[in-house]
């Protein structure tokens, strides 16, 4: 794929989104207050006020709701695509069509991303002043770099949600499944051996020990570097594979048609 | 009667025809209630367990009417059978609410599984001090959503804001409805739309709550589902005098 029809397809995606918060200003303050619920919610099964343990909430809260959507979106905008009887356009279109939908919501992302972790900033400066601005920062990056692994497995949702002739994102079950064998919640230790075994294959587990190290200040930085090469080596692993069910459902998809 | 019983087979057949979508929506809300559940037992032992079982059936019941009533004004939207519907002489936002009943399956199949796992965890939530009222307080959230399903969809209609906005009430209930609350006060909690029948169901499970908050619970639900009735009559009038339906971000 060339740079121009990359930058063309990033720059529609933009437009796209930046469309759709003008039209919708309700939904920027909808999206703002997700990840302020998730905060609630983990604080009512374990209330603490330690200021480590809430800024540790606030990664986990962030990193729920882009997991939720980061599975989600690319799936239901394909579905609604097929409603609005505009994927013969996106199937039409000179890159492949996976690689148009995963464009079409990147920038949906990094935005969404950034505001999630901007919403944060006047909890942590009441929290912690010293070291508020360090965590603004960790806050941005796991934001932003956090789930991306994850997109490959969303490519290939959108892709079976397609083939089916269903309604929904039937797959979104996988979003809670993912989160509570990563640990996001609970430690992976509470889980039964065999899930044990499972969680070490997706990088969103690595990602949650580096939150759960990070926040208790007695990481070392061997083990969160470590944890970093796994995080980096299983993201790379899992979404070879994943691009290569992709590929392949794309073009079983292209040759039969799609179901409306 | 005339016109709803078609809405009733209409939602029937599609239960049929989209079972996978219905059995996937029971398996998420199930993970969804393992995941609070084995919190709450792990953290404060099996009788809040069994209080948060059923305060997580009163959630599946919130979440599935905001999904499954509000969140079908955006598939008839994208569609484009909102004005069919219209010109049938059938209301958009009744087409959807009548889609209550179909509640029922995926917030029965979702508790039944979660139930499993709380035998396995070693509780039974079943051990229930009041179980007539608590069947009588969760009827009532059921009606209460049906109003709270109708009045989003109406939402949805007058502001084309996606029903991305319906899991944020889902999501606030769960953390209301879990938060401890003094009991002391349930006969004023009780007025609260949604979160009242919950926390009388909460309380239904280890005590036996006055008779008084079920008046409390049933005055509200009549005030919510005339405010339901009467504000979807006045955002279809608005959206008709505003030129139409608008399909989201497209105009």
């Amino acid at each position: 794929m060339d740079l121009k029809l990359f930058l063309c397809q990033i720059k529609a995606g933009i437009f796209l989104w930046f469309s759709l918060y003008k039209r919708s200003p309700l939904l920027v303050s909808v999206l703002l207050l997700r990840p302020y619920l998730v905060l609630i919610a983990l604080f009512a099964i374990e209330p603490s006020t330690n200021p480590l343990s809430i800024i540790r909430n606030v990664l986990i809260s962030i990193l729920v709701v882009s997991s939720i959507d980061i599975l989600w979106d690319v799936a239901s905008n394909a579905l609604s695509l097929r409603f609005l009887g505009i994927l013969p356009y996106i199937i039409s279109a000179p890159s492949s069509p996976s690689l148009s939908l995963l464009l079409s919501y990147l920038p949906k992302y990094i935005l969404e991303s950034v505001l999630k972790a901007l919403e944060f900033l006047p909890l942590l400066f009441v929290l912690n002043s010293a070291q508020s601005a360090g965590f603004l920062l960790i806050l941005l990056l796991f934001s932003l770099v956090g789930v991306l692994p994850l997109l490959g497995l969303s490519s290939l949702i959108a892709y079976t949600v397609l083939s089916s002739k269903e309604e929904t994102v039937w797959l979104d079950w996988l979003a809670p499944l993912i989160l509570l064998v990563s640990g996001a919640l609970y430690p992976v230790s509470l889980l039964p051996p065999w899930l044990q075994l499972l969680s070490r294959l997706f990088p969103t587990t690595y990602l949650f020990e580096i939150i759960q190290l990070i926040t208790e200040n007695g990481a070392s930085a061997q083990t969160l570097l470590g944890l970093a090469i796994m995080y980096l080596t299983t993201s790379i692993l899992l979404n070879s594979i994943l691009y290569l069910l992709v590929s392949k459902g794309e073009s079983e998809l292209l040759r039969r048609g799609i179901h409306l | 009667m005339r016109k709803i019983k078609p809405l009733i087979w209409l939602h029937a057949i599609r239960v049929r025809r989209y079972l996978l979508s219905i059995l996937s929506g029971s398996v998420t809300d199930s993970i969804w209630m393992a995941v609070f559940l084995i919190g709450a037992y792990s953290s404060q032992g099996p009788t809040y367990a069994r209080e948060v079982f059923w305060a997580l059936a009163a959630w599946s019941i919130i979440a599935n009417a905001g999904w499954m009533i509000g969140g079908w004004i955006d598939y008839l939207s994208e569609l484009g059978l909102l004005e069919p519907l219209d010109f049938s002489g059938v209301s958009p936002v009744v087409a959807a609410a009548s889609r209550s009943f179909v509640i029922a399956i995926p917030t029965g199949l979702s508790s039944l599984i979660t139930l499993l796992i709380s035998f396995q965890l070693g509780f039974n939530p079943l051990e229930i001090s009041s179980p007539w009222l608590l069947a009588l307080s969760l009827l009532i959230l059921w009606t209460q959503a049906t109003a709270y399903g109708a009045i989003l969809a109406s939402t949805v209609l007058l502001t084309s804001v996606p029903s991305a906005l319906l899991d944020i009430a889902a999501l606030a209930y769960l953390g209301l409805l879990l938060a401890n609350y003094p009991a002391g006060n349930l006969q004023t909690f009780a007025f609260l739309p949604l979160l009242g029948p919950g926390y009388v169901a909460r309380q239904c499970v280890s005590g036996n709550p006055p008779l008084g908050v079920f008046l409390a619970v049933t005055v509200t639900t009549i005030v919510l589902s005339l405010f339901a009735i009467s504000y979807s009559r006045s955002v279809e009038k608005l959206v008709k005098k505003r030129a139409g339906y608008r399909a989201i971000a497209l105009h």
